[in-house]
C-alpha cells in the first residue's frame, strides 16, 4: 500500500532529479545525490528520463555546421603521432624499388644481358 | 535526420574503437552539438573548445552509452549542453548576455517542434500547463546556466521561494509528461 509519506519522498526525489538535470541542485545536496544515484537504479531512470524531456529544449536550436578545423583538432587529440598509413603508403613503392633493384642485380649477375 | 538506430550502430561501433565510425558520428551530430554549446556561451571560440572536449568524451565513453536508457541523441545533447553550461559556471562568457528576465510566455518554434522527437513535442505541450514563466525559468537553468540566486534576483523573490515554485511545477510536469 503507498502511504503519503512514501509518495511524499517519491515526490521529493523525482523533483530532486529534475533539479539536478536543470544544474539547479545545490552543490551539498548534488553531492548526496550523486552518491545516491551511483547505486540507485530507478533514480538513474528518473534521472534518464528528466535528461530525454529537457534536451527537447536543445532540438529547436538551429544547427550550426563547427569549423573544419575542429575536427582535425580532435583527431590530433585523440589519436596523436604521424598517421599510421604513412608508412603503408610509401611500402608498395619501396618494394618496387628493392624488387626492381634485386631483378637488375640478378640479370648482370646470371649474365643474362650478354645474351642481347 | 540519421534516424536513432543509426545513431546507436554508430556508438556502437565507437566504443569498439571504429574510427570511421567516429568520423561519421560527428559529421552527423557536431552541428546539433556546436549549436548547443554556441547558445549556452555565445563565444565561437569557447563553444569550439567545449565541442573539443565533448567529442573526446564520446570517443572515451562511448560504451557507456547502452546503460543508461538515453536515445544517443538526448545522450550527446547532454553531454554537450553539461559541458558548456560547466564552462560557463566556472570561467563565465565574456559575450553572454546575462540573464535579466524571464519571458511570459514560453514560446516554441513550431516549424522545428514539427520536425522534433516526441519528447520534446511532449515536453512543449506539457510547458504549456504550467505557469509560463516557470517554464521559462527552466529553460534558463538548462540553456543559460541560470541557479536558484539568480532567479531569486531576477524575480526579487529569496531563493527558497524561486525552488518552491521549480519543484512543484517539475512534479506537475513529471504528471503530464508520464
Amino acid at each position: 500500500m503507498t502511504t503519503s509519506m512514501d509518495t511524499a519522498q517519491t515526490d521529493l526525489w523525482d523533483a530532486a532529479a529534475g533539479e539536478y538535470v536543470l544544474g539547479l541542485l545545490p552543490e551539498d545536496e548534488r553531492a548526496m545525490f550523486e552518491v545516491r544515484l551511483a547505486s540507485d537504479v530507478q533514480l538513474e531512470q528518473d534521472v534518464a528520463a528528466w535528461s530525454l524531456y529537457f534536451s527537447g529544449f536543445a532540438e529547436e536550436i538551429e544547427d550550426v555546421v563547427p569549423p573544419p578545423q575542429i575536427k582535425r583538432r580532435i583527431e590530433s587529440e585523440l589519436f596523436p603521432g604521424p598517421p599510421k598509413n604513412v608508412l603503408l603508403t610509401v611500402l608498395p613503392y619501396l618494394l618496387g624499388a628493392v624488387l626492381s633493384g634485386l631483378a637488375a642485380w640478378i640479370a648482370v649477375e646470371a649474365g643474362l644481358l650478354e645474351l642481347l | 535526420m540519421t534516424s536513432k538506430d543509426e545513431l546507436e550502430t554508430l556508438i556502437a561501433r565507437v566504443s569498439m574503437g571504429d574510427r570511421a565510425a567516429f568520423e561519421k558520428l560527428y559529421g552527423q551530430t557536431s552541428p546539433k552539438l556546436f549549436a548547443v554549446c554556441l547558445r549556452v556561451l555565445h563565444e565561437p571560440g569557447l563553444a569550439e573548445d567545449v565541442l573539443q572536449s565533448v567529442y573526446c568524451r564520446v570517443w572515451q565513453g562511448a560504451g557507456q552509452y547502452r546503460a543508461n536508457g538515453f536515445s544517443p541523441m538526448a545522450w550527446l545533447i547532454t553531454l554537450a549542453r553539461e559541458a558548456a553550461v560547466d564552462h560557463l559556471k566556472q570561467h563565465g562568457s565574456p559575450a553572454k548576455p546575462a540573464v535579466t528576465d524571464f519571458p511570459d510566455r514560453l514560446s516554441f518554434d513550431t516549424e522545428a517542434l514539427a520536425m522534433a522527437s516526441s519528447e520534446a513535442q511532449a515536453l512543449a505541450y506539457c510547458m504549456k500547463s504550467l505557469p509560463p514563466e516557470h517554464g521559462a525559468m527552466m529553460k534558463a537553468a538548462y540553456l543559460d546556466g541560470v541557479d536558484y540566486s539568480d532567479i531569486a534576483r531576477i524575480d526579487g523573490v529569496s531563493p527558497e521561494t524561486a525552488r518552491g515554485w521549480i519543484r512543484s511545477s517539475l512534479l506537475q510536469l513529471r504528471d503530464c509528461l508520464s
